[in-house]
């Protein structure tokens, strides 16, 4: 390669690096990017509490038992990693205001996959398919039990160094219930 | 002669210039490292459909993951590749194939609203076929050599690529860092961080627990510090070799400290960093291992390559490859970032010693 091609080479990294924190800013972190990971923010209120959110998750079996699941038993097939992103994705509450797109719009129609998965997020219900899962989960780490509904409690914990253990805040509009027939 | 602090075509032809061998061991290294971490993504395939959530890139075209069998295909053909690329047979082709093919894993892999940050493993492979990476203990240098006779050089301005690249991409991890209060001194990001990554995904340790026990606010604020420091530092030493090397090596500890605590080996860095260490060290240290190695590159031959890399595949796709623990942390990962500590020790250490005893123009290798 001639040396002037190696600085044109350099000269769009560096256009690529700008043209990346556009389209992060604007659209999340593209893929593939010459990123690492940020850890923004510090989690840290004006009083010095770290706070930060956290799921479980209840199950109420068909025979009126009920019991808890852990998140990462539920997800163990899954890179932990990748776990609070799908529990976020699939599990969390559906926001109040969805920012949906209009299925024959010309987003939709070229970005098939983000379109669909602003509507799995959106869904009240959940679909058939996530819900074969969770049921197929649930047996195999409830020793087969059937569940008949399984509760997604979003709450936040809160930190002191003052204190031995961490507050719990729950907000009651803060669930997604899944039903089981 | 002197050389002016940015003397652009020094940096980018001269300041990195590395020798075959110092290339064709650390091309061994990434290769060996890669088949400790191969198979991968085989876990895509056995969630539902419904998860399918892409980031910006390739995936957005599509609705659904691809089945089972696409997974066995990648692995099968990026063991191959990473074999080849171990005994450097057909080095260039072997380094872009194993790029676009862990790319295109990883688009899927990544299509769960969460994207691992392993870019380093697929930019080095690249960058490095450029360097001459496959000139140095490799099939195609004997081949090369009875073709023609003589060896053939390497090229300097790949390493400094990839050591711009290093540098880009910590910086993208400082600014958010030094930008959102890690550096206000009432507030402890790292300790926040940690209990975050204790509670919330689960990654429970004794070096965690035993680290949250410390109250002390001087401490968890000299970690937010240094961390956003020697985050930032690669970019802004990246026109000296030298001084890169020394942050690359303090980056070491820092990772290993991430992997005690966070159960997070970030071991595509450290193979990053070690692209810019003068591995021909090596050869005086270990060169009747090296010479094993060539005689072992004497007996071998294309087909014999392709039957080992088919059958690395098969037992690690039929029973699992022996070097990943199923383990929910990642232990060879750890021991690696350890295995880096230790040399990035000794570097410094060298680096140290030398610059007492040649107070003009320090020299230390590896």
């Amino acid at each position: 390669m001639s040396r002037t091609h190696v600085k044109l080479l350099f000269a769009a990294l560096i256009f690529w690096q700008i043209l990346q924190g556009a389209i992060s800013a604007k659209f999340g972190e593209p893929y593939p990017a010459l990123l690492m990971p940020g850890f923004g923010g510090t989690l840290t209120d004006r009083d010095g509490n770290i706070r930060f959110g956290n799921v479980k998750c209840k199950v109420v079996f068909q025979d009126d038992s009920a019991g808890w699941v852990s998140t990462s038993d539920l997800l163990s097939e899954v890179s932990s990693a990748h776990r609070s992103a799908i529990l976020k994705q699939m599990f969390s509450p559906p926001p109040s205001a969805p920012e949906l797109w209009p299925p024959h719009s010309l987003k939709a129609r070229l970005f098939p996959g983000r379109a669909l998965s602003r509507v799995r997020n959106a869904q009240k219900t959940l679909d058939s398919e996530t819900k074969e899962w969770l049921q197929m989960r649930i047996e195999a780490l409830c020793s087969s039990k059937r569940p008949r509904v399984v509760t997604f409690i979003w709450y936040e914990e809160v930190f002191n160094v003052n204190r031995a253990s961490p507050g719990i805040i729950e907000d009651s509009s803060r669930i997604r219930e899944v039903q089981f027939e | 002669m002197t050389v002016r602090w940015l003397d652009i075509d020094h940096f980018l032809f001269e300041e990195y210039k590395a020798v075959t061998s110092s290339l064709g061991i650390y091309r061994i290294l990434f290769a060996a490292y890669l088949l400790i971490y191969l198979p991968l993504h085989l876990w895509v395939s056995t969630l539902p459909h419904s998860f399918f959530n892409p980031p910006v890139g390739l995936t957005l075209f599509f609705t659904s993951f691809p089945g089972p069998w696409f997974f066995l295909l990648f692995n099968t053909l990026a063991i191959i590749a990473a074999v080849f690329l171990l005994f450097g047979y057909r080095t260039r082709v072997a380094s872009i194939s194993f790029a676009l093919l862990l790319l295109i894993g990883d688009y899927w892999a990544y299509s769960f609203g969460k994207i691992d940050h392993d870019i380093p493993l697929i930019f080095i492979p690249l960058v490095m076929q450029w360097a001459g990476w496959g000139n140095g203990y490799s099939m195609d240098a004997k081949r090369a050599v009875v073709g023609s006779g003589i060896e053939k050089a390497t090229a300097a301005w790949p390493l400094a690529l990839v050591a711009v690249m290093v540098g880009m991409a910590m910086m993208t991890a400082a600014l958010p860092k030094a930008s959102s209060g890690w550096l206000d001194p009432h507030s402890h990001a790292v300790r926040a961080h940690m209990l975050y990554n204790v509670f919330v995904t689960g990654r429970a340790n004794w070096f965690a627990e035993h680290l949250l026990r410390i109250k002390s606010g001087v401490l968890w604020e000299f970690f937010d510090y240094t961390t956003v420091a020697i985050e930032a530092a690669f970019l802004v030493t990246v026109v000296r070799r030298q001084a890169f090397r020394v942050v690359s090596a303090l980056a070491c500890f820092f990772h290993l400290g991430i992997a005690l605590t966070m159960e997070i080996a970030f071991v595509g860095n450290i193979i990053a960093y070690a692209a810019v260490a003068d591995w021909s060290a090596f050869e005086s240290q270990a060169g009747s291992v090296l010479r094993v190695w060539n005689r072992l590159l004497d007996g071998l031959s294309a087909p014999r390559i392709l039957a080992f890399g088919a059958l690395v595949a098969f037992i690690d796709l039929r029973f699992g490859n022996p070097l990943q623990l199923p383990q929910e942390w990642d232990p060879v990962g750890v021991v690696l970032c350890g295995l880096s500590a230790v040399v990035a020790a000794i570097f410094l250490f060298r680096c140290v010693f030398g610059w007492f005893r040649r107070p003009r123009g320090a020299v230390c290798s590896v």
